[in-house]
């Protein structure tokens, strides 16, 4: 990698900010994709019949609503979608207006709306629930609740976000439990480290000035820029010697984690990146036959992102060919079949849209010449061979048409019956395939490259760079090992204070309400850290909403499901740990 | 001298010392078994008043011990032994002991001394574990060998300090109860055990310390004080040791910081097991060799017993003398008067400041938590980017829906919230930054706010332009689209 690999995503950067400058994009382009007037229009008659559904809706005319979803049910289909996920989204919150204002019958309708126009939809779900709620129907909400979420988990998309947001509390909450950790192990071992820093130099010094000077040698890392930080390190290496055996594990384990982390963020990075650009939402909406307002200007960001990939061409002209718009898309699947450059495999979508093109223009022959050369050029490709049976039985070559039949229910024998089902018409019965689609997976390591991070270590500076965090982790273990070894020289102070405290401590609620205190208090350096990590795990997932990369929906129930489940296993655990600090007074 | 009292304990040798539990034990003077399992033995140790009257291990029986030190003494050859043993097991009346002393082995006294010295033994090594449960059961019915001199706590955590020393949480040397001591304001709140419950924050002392610490006043000396309490030597000397490591008293005079230097403190402990250190011999010395166990000052048996001595109670091995040793040097320049408030709080204190730095670092930069370091700058900058890349998302999928809603965009980011389409945790800069919303209903801008200043080149602007759902211009240009000119054939 050069320098200039490091700028990529600076210039990706440049680029979608051109792009969606608002001033910047052409009007007359729609986002670069040229549109027919007949497909104009049929997206204006989208949005006329969403406004004339908006209409009757709020003024109560479900009938009149129920039409014009119905219209736009038609153009979407025709458009070559199924679904309208905007509309639906918006249909939802009109559902949510309604149960505000009391009205649950028309909130209802509008839910029902929402399904029509894309269902599974997650902003659905949690409409529903809502209005549930609203309506006392607890039951219901929960349920919806839970769908909506897993409508969630089910898009790519989202589901990428919600791993990364998995990430990252794990390693937030591994992250606070070890600073926790550290900082309990100062409560129930520092009295002893004080006395042993302290008695260093109290001779020539005095006792005040001793104790003066110890608090000082204790937290000056406060000082130093990301302070608390630096004073947890420091803190874990004077304790570690003070440590049981499973209390040391535990730091040292820590202080890997903490090495660890930025290696695990910059991997994280790549993937957050490709599930925030715009081009994640177009792969995503098109592989769910999904229509959504910036279909255009999403596959415009594509464009500029890739201008030399063939898949996003393949797209291009995929899209075409759903809008309607063959001739747009036949150039561009024969441009994408004459590239010198391309292997022969990766070509037979594109020879087999053609050859749907001719069979739908009655060009049989042609169809014919087109299927051949798909099928040639990936023989497991069931759609050219479907085309090439119904080419031939059009050409009444029906031996041929019946040996290409069979190769193709071989192949895929539920889609072939799918589409004898379908295809009533002749121009319809052969069967597009959405070439770029297919390669989606190749599309998304196209655009990950984008993102990469040089890899070569050019010099011993590039490796130390890399791993500087995890070599402060070996240094803090070698570190704590040498201070401990010289300090065992020395004498430890022992934990007659401490023992002292921890028979002190007798009250349970202090046991239940400080984790991690009485394993601690008895050295248990695995429960301790578990009994910390638990409700710090539960409270980061409280707030991990507002720290977390947010879900791209239109609306979702806010964070009260996290804020909830998070309270009740808060009680939960301190009522546990209530029950065992009970018995073990008793 | 307190009344003996009812007593029952029961817990994990994890969370509180042995040495501790004997005391308590001692400071109740009550009578019972206290019943010891750790991981490899259970022993069973019987008082009376407070004071040990046997030990017995489930894996070193009663005639095993007194054997072995028989044996040692060379009071008893292995033959006899292993007759005797073999007869008793074949159910001969009455205890070992007995059977030894009808044939004429030994002598009753021998046998009580070997039973003592068997006791001390074993009592020393539980006092090592730190593994295992205790119970202690009240009852006065306990048996035990008649003659048989109790063992007092004192007494034992004398040798255990000598011989076990940090291995048992005893760290320090013992004091000379012939100096004079006196008492010095304290630390925390002291408070007696049997008096003043059994827990609870402060230095706490038996009720024989208490009047040792109440009289200590630098004209008597430890040990006449110790006498005019009707204390015994052991339990003088162990007390003073206890109040000194609190800080409780101080000694008086030249050289009092640092006791036992040049002094035989061993030889203070000797009364109650008949040992006797011989004259001039350093009490801290690890080789034990020379202590006395005979009263009779023979010196061949004397020298004997030594040798036995030593070996029975498990003198330190060359690493633990070299650790107590380089463990006095320090303890000559230890800081005076550490054991009050100071050492307790400081801990817990620092902890709640931790706990609060770490809290406040998560709210103003969640990222900093995952990403601490200076260097690291450029990749939390990342995660900000990211994070607020995606805020601008979820704030523009819902403006989107409030467009097609509304025909325009929200006037202010709170109508969002308001019509539920955002929360306010959704609106939250990953940096800490305010989010500045300005729009002309068909397009907005979001920028980024910290105090008054605003911080450029981090905002996002969205428009309609290009979704063909909401962008008015798409629709104006499709409707005034010519009709398709159809040509006919």
């Amino acid at each position: 990698m050069t320098r200039c690999a490091r700028f990529v995503p600076a210039l990706v950067c440049l680029v979608l900010g051109c792009v969606w400058a608002p001033a910047a994009t052409a009007q007359s382009e729609l986002g670069g994709l040229e549109l027919t007037a007949p497909v104009r229009q049929q997206l204006y008659r989208v949005q006329d019949a969403w406004q004339r559904w908006t209409r009757a809706h709020v003024q109560g005319d479900e009938a009149a609503a129920s039409a014009e979803l119905e219209q736009i049910e038609l153009i979407t289909a025709h458009l070559g979608m199924e679904r309208q996920p905007d509309l639906a989204s918006a249909a939802a919150a009109y559902g949510l207006r309604a149960a505000d204002a009391g009205d649950f019958e028309r909130a209802e309708a509008a839910l029902e709306a929402a399904r029509r126009l894309d269902e599974g939809r997650p902003e659905t779900f949690f409409a529903a629930s809502s209005i549930a709620r609203a309506q006392g129907q607890y039951g219901t909400a929960i349920s919806e609740l839970a769908r909506g979420y897993l409508a969630l988990l089910e898009a790519p998309r989202s589901r990428d976000l919600w791993l990364d947001n998995l990430a990252l509390w794990v390693l937030f909450s591994l992250l606070l439990a070890g600073g926790l950790f550290a900082g309990l192990l100062m409560a129930t071992k520092g009295g002893s480290l004080f006395y042993d820093l302290a008695r260093l130099y109290s001779p020539p010094l005095g006792r005040a000035a001793a104790d003066a000077l110890t608090v000082a040698l204790l937290i000056w890392p406060i000082l130093l820029p990301s302070g608390v930080l630096w004073l947890v390190l420091w803190w874990s290496v004077l304790l570690w010697g003070y440590g049981s055996t499973s209390e040391r594990a535990v730091l040292i384990l820590c202080w890997l984690a903490l090495g660890a982390t930025p290696a695990l963020l910059a991997h994280q990075q790549r993937s957050v990146q490709l599930a925030l650009v715009p081009p994640a939402r177009l792969i995503d909406h098109l592989a769910a036959d999904r229509l959504y307002g910036a279909v255009f200007s999403d596959l415009e960001v594509l464009r500029s992102l890739l201008p030399e990939s063939p898949i996003v061409t393949e797209l291009s002209a995929d899209l075409h060919r759903r809008l309607g718009q063959w001739d747009h898309a036949r150039a561009i699947y024969t441009e994408l079949t004459q590239r010198p450059d391309r292997p022969a495999r990766d070509t037979a979508t594109a020879y087999t849209n053609l050859g749907v093109y001719h069979h739908r223009n009655g060009e049989y022959e042609t169809a014919v010449a087109y299927f051949s050369r798909a099928a040639d050029a990936d023989a497991g490709l069931a759609e050219a061979h479907y085309g090439l049976a119904q080419a031939y039985a059009q050409l009444y070559e029906f031996e041929s048409s019946h040996s290409a039949m069979a190769q193709a229910k071989a192949l895929a024998p539920d889609r072939v019956d799918r589409w004898n089902a379908v295809g009533d018409s002749t121009e319809g019965s052969a069967v597009a395939v959405d070439g770029g689609l297919r390669r989606v997976g190749e599309l998304r390591q196209a655009l990950a490259e984008l993102w990469r991070q040089p890899t070569a270590l050019a010099s011993p500076l590039d490796f130390w760079r890399r791993f500087r965090a995890l070599s402060l982790s070996l240094g803090l273990i070698l570190l704590a090992v040498a201070i401990h070894l010289v300090r065992r020289q020395v004498g430890y102070r022992t934990s007659y204070f401490e023992v002292s405290a921890a028979e002190r401590v007798e009250s349970r609620w202090v046991k239940a309400l400080v984790p991690g205190l009485a394993s601690a208090q008895r050295e248990y350096g695995g429960l301790a850290f578990g009994g910390i990590l638990l409700p710090v795990a539960l409270a980061m997932a409280a707030v991990m909403r507002s720290m977390g990369f947010r879900q791209p929906v239109a609306f979702d129930p806010g964070p009260w499901p996290a804020v909830t489940l998070c309270l009740v296993g808060l009680v939960f655990v301190l009522l546990t740990r209530l029950a065992v600090a009970s018995a073990e007074t008793s | 001298m307190s009344e003996a009292r009812e007593l029952n304990l029961d817990g994990d040798l994890r969370s509180i010392q042995l040495s501790k539990i004997l005391l308590v034990v001692a400071s109740y003077r009550a009578s019972g078994i206290l019943t010891v399992q750790g991981e490899d033995d259970i022993v069973a140790v019987s008082f009376v008043e407070g004071a040990m009257v046997t030990a017995d291990a489930l894996n070193q029986t009663v005639e095993e011990g007194i054997g072995r030190v028989l044996q040692k003494q060379g009071v008893l050859s292995a033959d006899q032994f292993a007759t005797a043993s073999r007869d008793y097991q074949g159910g001969a009346a009455g205890s070992f002991g007995d059977l030894l002393v009808e044939r004429g082995l030994v002598d009753r006294a021998a046998l009580l001394e070997a039973l003592r010295i068997q006791t001390l033994r074993l009592m020393l090594q539980i006092l090592t574990w730190r593994q295992g449960e205790y119970k202690f059961y009240s009852g006065d019915e306990v048996s035990f060998e008649d003659g048989f001199v109790p063992i007092t706590v004192s007494e034992l955590l004398i040798h255990a300090v000598e011989r076990l020393g940090e291995k048992v949480g005893l760290i320090g040397q013992l004091p000379d109860i012939e100096r004079t001591y006196r008492r010095v304001p304290p630390r925390g709140q002291v408070q007696v055990m049997s008096e003043d419950g059994d827990g609870g924050v402060g230095i706490w002392i038996t009720p024989d310390q208490k009047g040792l610490l109440l009289r200590l006043d630098g004209r008597q000396s430890a040990a006449e004080v110790g006498r005019e309490l009707g204390l015994r030597t052991a339990e003088t000397q162990y007390g003073l040791y206890h109040l000194l490591q609190f800080d409780l008293v101080e000694a008086v005079g030249k050289g009092a910081s640092a006791p036992g230097a040049d002094e035989s403190v061993f030889s203070l402990n000797t009364a109650d097991l008949g040992l006797r250190p011989p004259a001039g011999e350093r009490a801290a010395d690890p080789a034990l060799a020379e202590v006395t166990i005979d009263p009779a000052d023979d010196t061949a048996v004397r020298a004997e017993k030594e040798r036995l001595k030593a070996e029975i109670f498990m003198p330190p091995s060359p690493g633990e003398i070299e650790a107590r040793k380089a463990h006095e040097q320090t303890q000559e320049t230890r800081v005076p008067a550490y054991a009050g408030a100071l050492l307790r709080w400081i801990g817990p204190a620092l902890a709640v400041l931790l706990a609060v730095g770490l809290a406040a670092g998560l709210v103003l930069r969640p990222s900093s938590m995952l990403l601490p370091f200076s260097w690291q700058e450029n990749q939390r900058s990342t995660i900000d980017r990211q994070i607020r890349q995606s805020v601008f998302q979820r704030i523009d999928r819902a403006a989107r829906t409030y467009f097609l809603m509304e025909a325009h965009y929200p006037d202010r980011l709170a109508d969002l919230v308001s019509s539920g389409l955002v929360s306010d945790s959704d609106l939250r800069d990953p940096a800490g930054y305010e989010l500045d919303y300005a729009t002309d209903a068909l397009s907005y801008r979001v920028r980024l706010r910290s105090g008054n200043q605003q911080i450029e080149g981090l905002g996002a602007a969205e428009a309609i332009t290009g979704d063909f759902l909401v962008d008015p211009q798409f629709l104006s240009a499709a409707a005034n689209a010519q009709a398709p000119l159809v040509l006919l054939d």
